[in-house]
């Protein structure tokens, strides 16, 4: 409270409705990282005092980490900041009132008629007990209705988290103070649109910033970029939401493990960098509104060279009843090269195609994860109807000390009416896994893996049959 | 003071005109998801595969004809679908570069309008239960919606823990809370004029089914194969004389990325002080129960699972829907605009075909760990599978969209439904197997006869051999499929009393017994004991 006596002047700075009204200078600036966090610098014009006083900023992010906060300007030191967290509520003002005066108002259910007493509030355990006068009683206990009249909001109650900051100022004057702070309930990703051109083997692609405001306040007029990047963060132990992340994290890894998702970046990236991350300024400033998702366009590009694949991917040697449906995946590079010349946030890719009519459907959409530029991109869209493929285990014998061989059938159908090849991988190879036998040559991506090009004639079948033996 | 000067400087943020687009010309919906519209569970009790489904998936394409001035304006999208997924929008045809597509769902709740009412001056009414006289006072808010406190002539008291009829009056709605999310885009023409643009996004709620009937001809040789697309619309949101599509095939999803951004809505959740032992019986006021029966907290509306309505259109083979190729996928057109009301499935056919020839077969797949270590011999029923081929010489050769097939027995009575099967998608070419149910008059009994165990130099081996009874009380002749999976490490069959096929991981013994008929059928199995000590 007022521990500096008569001579704090309380700056009430820029209250409520004043923030991001781009007024007396006001500058905001945001930097949203891919995951539940944002830098807000907010720049404002203060008047200051000379000598201590308490700055009170009611209008920051009502998500804010306040352990985060800073505020920097000439002359003015910081003696202390506070973050008062205790809401106010009846029940919160009711125990800041005991020992303390209240008035009570009874209304007569029979004719209407009020009383007003004076009494002092003795606890508020499982109930409101009060002193009238000499006597004790329950509040409300006789289901009269009873008005309580306090007389002044206790001083560390607010109606919403507020961040105050003591400082010391040198001279009085107007002057720029920037406050910055992390805050959560701010993040982005990126959502694609490729239209897939499958005859000419090219898509056009779009990438949109989606920039989402969960955080409880509206920042107005920003100045706002994009990092992208994995930056560590230190969670609590308890987070579940974040928790959840990272299991989705790990499953995502193995998906991609299992789709050949995309060989590694060999081009400098145009973008410019920050440290090791990449940014992705907005061109304009931005309302960024509480609940709102925002999109602003960062990539158009046409005719990128791309093509679609078909394929399988087994982990394992075994037999299924009924055919399984090969992937359909359309792959494409983010090299200058080849016509899309930028690295890739993170995001969503959702594929379209033009249909008959000219006009684009939907035909599937899946994650990337950071994408380095000079990349291959696999997204699978989803499973062929007409390609299809039968594994069958046709024998499995033992061979010697913790080894075992394996004949395995894949019939491979295609209905539809050009001719087509489906790349067919194998997992499963342990020690020393080796081929004994196969129709089609294979190669070995990496040691515990085989991969077939299996050419399917238009509505024909082909049988791809393998003898491996492996270790286990 | 100051505040005042502030309050005046807020008014010019308007900077951008807006334009509304209050309503599409015209609308095409494409859906996508295999929507299990009838909820039809297996024995299991399992329906995990579809799950993901539920919501299904629609793409909206709407056509809207917008007036644009020069400059920067903002275009507001009203009469979208209501589970918009917003940053799926894009838009052709326009000639005017798109800075930034903004979807915003700061809904206007009761307790929406507290929030953003801290300090404003607003109307306390309290109306006397005894007499009904009311009484009108100037309040400050200043906290809520948990628990509204209220300035009162320099006092603080409390809403809604008095006991008194209490309510608040605003002068006004606080800015930025809107009655439904709203789609906008913020573009710059450089000349005025007028566009029609192409606005299309995905949405979900709507979805589709594919549903079969096979009717079963007298001569137990051919059957009639009729295929329904069941649309379902699960939204609020009604689609009217829309051109309507689906698109039969899985396509890869991310049900976690791709939905409506979900509203953080305030409620007015009341906490007051602890009302005493003594006032147990005063009903508490509660607001956040209020609020929900009211519906102010929404549920969302995927949720709604009953339809209110069923409409079936046409059963006349004409109005059926087309099939064309869309990428990997098969795309359906209904034949006319349709109207596709909130809450409602309708359905319209897609496939009828009639005298397809099918072979009815029995099959019987042995458990080999209900047989071991068993005395107590049954017989048990062979399974009924009808059995055909998606080829055009073989009078079907279309592809068959995945979904539920019902079949039905033509008997003395009438049609008789004799059992259903899910059927995944199916391209032209493939063998169908449907499976009905039990046979009441084929039976199957299986006995091991003996059990040992081979010493080997190496390893040593497990033989088991089974005995097997099999017996037809159909009056008709049938063709019984015995089946023996082969499963573990060096499987083989040693001996048998009549040869085998190898299909699907199975050997397979085929009989094919006259009415009355009895076989018998004898076969050794041998495999590698456990490995439990390779040296």
């Amino acid at each position: 409270m007022n521990r500096y006596g008569i001579g704090l002047a309380v700056a009430l700075a820029l209250s409520g409705q004043a923030l991001g009204a781009s007024t007396d200078g006001q500058r905001l600036a945001l930097t949203i990282y891919n995951r539940d966090l944002a830098l807000v610098q907010d720049v404002r014009s203060l008047d200051f005092t000379a000598g201590r006083s308490r700055l009170e900023f009611k209008d920051v992010s009502a998500s804010i980490r306040p352990e985060t906060v800073t505020l920097a300007a000439t002359g003015v030191d910081i003696v202390e900041q506070n973050f008062d967290f205790d809401l106010l509520t009846p029940e919160k003002m009711m125990e800041k009132a005991v020992g303390r005066q209240v008035q009570i108002v009874r209304t007569n259910p029979g004719n209407g008629t009020e009383v007003t007493e004076t009494a002092t509030v003795l606890s508020v355990n499982n109930g409101v007990v009060l002193k009238i006068g000499d006597r004790i009683e329950v509040l409300r206990a006789d289901g009269a209705p009873t008005r309580v009249i306090f007389d002044k909001v206790p001083e560390n109650l607010r109606a919403r988290p507020t961040l105050s900051i003591n400082v010391q100022s040198n001279a009085a004057g107007r002057r720029d103070a920037t406050l910055s702070y992390l805050t959560t309930g701010l993040s982005w990703k990126a959502d694609y649109v490729a239209m897939f051109d499958e005859p000419a083997n090219k898509l056009d692609m779009q990438g949109w910033v989606t920039l989402t405001n969960k955080s409880g306040t509206t920042f107005n007029d920003a100045v706002t970029q994009l990092i992208a990047g994995e930056i560590n963060i230190v969670r609590a132990a308890d987070d579940w939401q974040y928790q959840q992340y990272l299991q989705q994290q790990q499953y995502m890894q193995q998906q991609q493990r299992a789709l050949a998702a995309q060989r590694g970046g060999n081009e400098p990236g145009a973008r410019r960098p920050l440290a090791d991350y990449y940014v992705y300024p907005l061109p304009e400033r931005t309302t960024v509104a509480d609940n709102q998702t925002k999109q602003v366009g960062f990539i158009d590009a046409h005719g990128v060279a791309a093509r679609k694949v078909y394929e399988y991917y087994a982990d394992w040697f075994t037999t299924l009843n009924d055919p399984a449906h090969a992937a359909v995946v359309v792959r494409f590079a983010n090299s200058t090269r080849g016509g899309l010349g930028a690295q890739l946030p993170a995001g969503m890719v959702r594929v379209y195609v033009r249909d008959t009519d000219g006009k684009p459907r939907f035909v599937g959409e899946n994650r990337i994860e950071h994408v380095p530029q000079g990349s291959e991109i696999s997204v699978k869209t989803g499973e062929a109807f007409d390609v299809t493929v039968q594994p069958t285990l046709v024998k499995q014998d033992r061979a010697g000390f913790w080894r075992s061989r394996y004949s395995m059938e894949y019939l491979v159908r295609n209905a539809r009416s050009q001719a087509t090849t489906l790349e067919i991988r194998q997992g499963g190879l342990w020690r020393e896994g080796k081929v004994l036998e196969e129709s089609i040559k294979s190669t070995r991506p990496d040691a515990y893996t085989l991969q077939w090009s299996v050419p399917v004639a238009a509505n024909g079948e082909t049988k791809l049959t393998f003898t491996v033996e492996t270790g286990w | 003071m100051r505040c005042a000067a502030l309050a005046l400087l807020l008014l010019p943020l308007a900077a951008t005109a807006d334009v509304v687009s209050s309503a599409p010309d015209a609308v095409r919906v494409t859906l996508y998801g295999n929507l299990a519209a009838n909820a039809t569970y297996d024995e299991e009790g399992g329906y995990a595969e579809y799950e993901a489904d539920d919501a299904g998936l629609v793409m909206v394409s709407e056509t809207r004809t917008i007036d644009l001035p020069a400059g920067t304006s903002r275009v507001v999208f009203l009469g979208v679908a209501d589970a918009i997924v917003p940053q799926t929008a894009g838009i052709e045809g326009l000639s005017a570069a798109i800075i930034e597509s903004n979807f915003d769902y700061d809904l206007l709740t009761p307790g929406a309008v507290i929030a953003k009412s801290h300090g404003e001056r607003v109307r306390l009414v309290r109306t006397d239960r005894a007499t009904g006289r009311t009484t009108d006072r100037e309040a400050i808010v200043r906290s809520g919606p948990q628990g509204v406190m209220l300035e009162i002539d320099g006092k603080i008291e409390a809403l809604g823990c008095s006991g008194l009829s209490e309510k608040l009056i605003f002068p006004r709605l606080p800015p930025g809370l809107a009655e439904e999310p709203q789609l906008s885009m913020t573009v710059r023409a450089t000349t005025a004029g007028r566009h029609t643009v192409q606005l299309s996004y995905l949405a979900l709620g709507m979805g589709w089914s594919a549903d079969y009937i096979v009717r079963i001809g007298p001569d137990d040789r051919t059957l009639d194969l009729t295929g329904w697309i069941t649309l379902v619309n699960r939204s609020g949101t009604t689609f009217a004389n829309t051109p309507a599509e689906v698109v039969a095939g899985q396509l890869a999803r991310d049900a976690e990325e791709t939905q409506p951004p979900g509203p953080t809505q305030i409620s007015e959740g009341a906490s007051c002080w602890p009302i005493g032992q003594f006032a147990k019986l005063i009903p508490m006021f509660r607001r956040a129960e209020l609020a929900r029966t009211r519906g102010f907290i929404q549920e969302t509306p995927l949720a709604v699972t009953t339809l209110d309505e069923v409409a079936v259109t046409g059963s006349r083979v004409p109005f059926q829907a087309q099939m064309r190729e869309l990428g990997d996928y098969k795309l359906y057109a209904v034949p006319e605009p349709t109207t596709i009301a909130a809450r409602q499935s309708k359905q319209v056919s897609f496939l009828a075909e009639s005298r397809v020839p099918f072979t009815r077969l029995y099959m019987f797949k042995v458990d080999e760990d209900s047989i071991m270590n068993e005395n107590d011999f049954v017989p048990r029923p062979a399974t009924t599978l009808l059995r055909l081929q998606n080829k055009e010489s073989e009078g079907l050769g279309k592809p068959l969209p995945r979904g539920v097939i019902s079949v039905m027995e033509s008997g003395t009575a009438g049609a008789a439904l004799a059992g259903q099967d899910r059927l995944d998608d199916t391209p032209v070419g493939l063998p169908i197997e449907l499976t009905l149910g039990k046979a009441m008059d084929v039976w199957v009994e299986p006995r091991v006869t003996a059990e040992e165990t081979i010493e080997g130099e190496d390893h040593d081996e497990q033989r088991v051999s089974v005995e097997v009874r099999l017996a037809n009380d159909k009056p008709v002749p049938i063709t019984l499929e015995y089946r023996q999976p082969s499963t573990g490490e060096g499987f083989r069959i040693v001996r048998e009393s009549r040869s085998h096929t190898f299909k699907e991981g199975e050997v397979r013994w085929t009989f094919r017994l006259r009415p009355g008929g009895r076989a018998v059928l004898r076969y050794s199995m041998q495999r590698p004991t456990e490995r439990d000590d390779d040296t």
